[in-house]
């Protein structure tokens, strides 16, 4: 379990949960202006995971501006991210 | 010469020395048996293991059973590591030989780290005709929720679909947002949730304004369901957050404790919870928000 601290909205997370399953962080939306108006995050970050060819897992749905490692970990991203990117590159191309 | 033992009934086995089944009514055959199985493979066919978990390192053990024409039953027996991404499907297949499929059954091996708890594995087995990326997938044989102490197996066929049965229950501790955002929690890929409860506390700042909190279920664009909590926050005030299945909204001045009622609503991947806060200002600080939800596989 590491935690992070997402560049684009400023939140704080880990990655994985108590009971080890992936915990995926994707922006909030701004707070509502003087009309009601939410809009979405600029450059949000989205972590939920979009399929590739063969419906194979290939990426996050939006980087958005990266992550900080906040325990000191070397990885650029969550270690479940690099999996999947590393998998999905390594996949044959049919 | 002393007393015989009289039989009330008729000895089932006839006197001494006579073949076990002379007295019976139904005789079987022990030679040119029919195998007990119609389904036939050959070197051309694979076993087929589709597997989708949101567990930690799952792996899953598949056992098999073949009588080959010699007559020989081999009894086969190997782990899979899913390394998939969490709730997506990842596929094995293992060449068979050829013979009679007797059996085959797929369980969740437990590990170092696992849950392998009931709602977090799903399986399906199927026979394959020809190579694993062109093949024909020509039999599905079951499918079904597994666990640690629940096999999916064939014979017996099983179907079960995604939403039935008891899901997988869940406890998340969300992001803490920055000060001045809001809190939003993403249903993942492939995941439905029922929401259960959430708990959150707001922090409010010095900064007069009187804040009202607001919160919604979108679909990850469009506004499904919002309800306001019973009250509003002023400055510098810290005041605690829960939702559930209750039936009405509530607040506690002295304990500062606010029950807001939710719907048992069921929502999809990409699906929102997060809140609105009207004239929330930039020292405001919201906690992660802690909640439970029953977790399904969407696929």
């Amino acid at each position: 379990m590491s935690q992070w601290k997402c560049n684009s909205c400023g939140g704080t997370y880990n990655d994985l949960g108590r009971d080890g399953g992936v915990y995926m962080h994707a922006c909030a939306p701004s707070p509502p202006d003087e009309n009601g108006v939410q809009k979405e995050h600029p450059n949000k970050r989205d972590e939920t995971i979009v399929l590739g060819a063969r419906d194979m897992p290939r990426d996050i749905r939006a980087p958005g501006a990266g992550v900080t490692a906040l325990d000191g970990q070397a990885t650029s991203e969550p270690e479940w991210v690099l999996t999947i990117r590393a998998e999905y590159d390594a996949l044959p191309v049919v | 010469m002393g007393d015989q033992p009289k039989f009330i009934f008729p000895n089932p086995y006839g006197p001494p020395g006579t073949p076990a089944d002379a007295r019976k009514q139904i005789h079987f055959q022990t030679d040119g048996v029919q195998p007990p199985s119609f389904v036939y493979v050959d070197v051309n066919n694979s076993l087929f293991v589709g597997a989708w978990s949101s567990d930690t390192n799952p792996a899953i053990e598949v056992q098999w059973k073949i009588l080959t024409p010699k007559g020989e039953i081999i009894l086969n027996d190997q782990i899979f590591k899913i390394t998939a991404a969490p709730r997506i499907k990842q596929q094995f297949s293992v060449p068979l030989t050829e013979g009679f499929l007797l059996g085959v059954q797929v369980f969740v091996t437990q590990g170092a780290g696992q849950q392998a708890a009931r709602g977090q594995t799903r399986a399906v087995l199927q026979l394959l005709s020809g190579s694993f990326a062109s093949g024909i997938l020509v039999q599905t044989l079951a499918m079904g929720m597994i666990d640690a102490h629940t096999p999916l197996g064939w014979p017996g066929l099983t179907y079960e679909p995604t939403a039935t049965g008891q899901g997988y229950t869940r406890s998340v501790v969300g992001t803490t947002p920055a000060a001045g955002a809001e809190i939003s929690e993403t249903v993942p890929t492939n995941a439905r949730w029922k929401f259960r409860a959430l708990r959150f506390q707001l922090t409010t700042s010095a900064t007069i304004a009187t804040r009202a909190v607001t919160f919604l279920v979108d679909d990850g664009a469009n506004p499904l369901f919002q309800i306001e909590a019973p009250s509003s926050q002023a400055a510098s005030l810290v005041q605690l957050y829960n939702l559930s299945q209750i039936g009405a909204r509530s607040d506690k001045v002295a304990t500062s404790v606010i029950a807001i009622p939710f719907p048992d609503i069921i929502m999809g991947p990409g699906y929102r919870l997060r809140t609105s806060t009207a004239a929330l200002q930039a020292g405001d600080q919201y906690t992660a928000p802690n909640y439970a939800v029953e977790e399904f596989l969407s696929q």
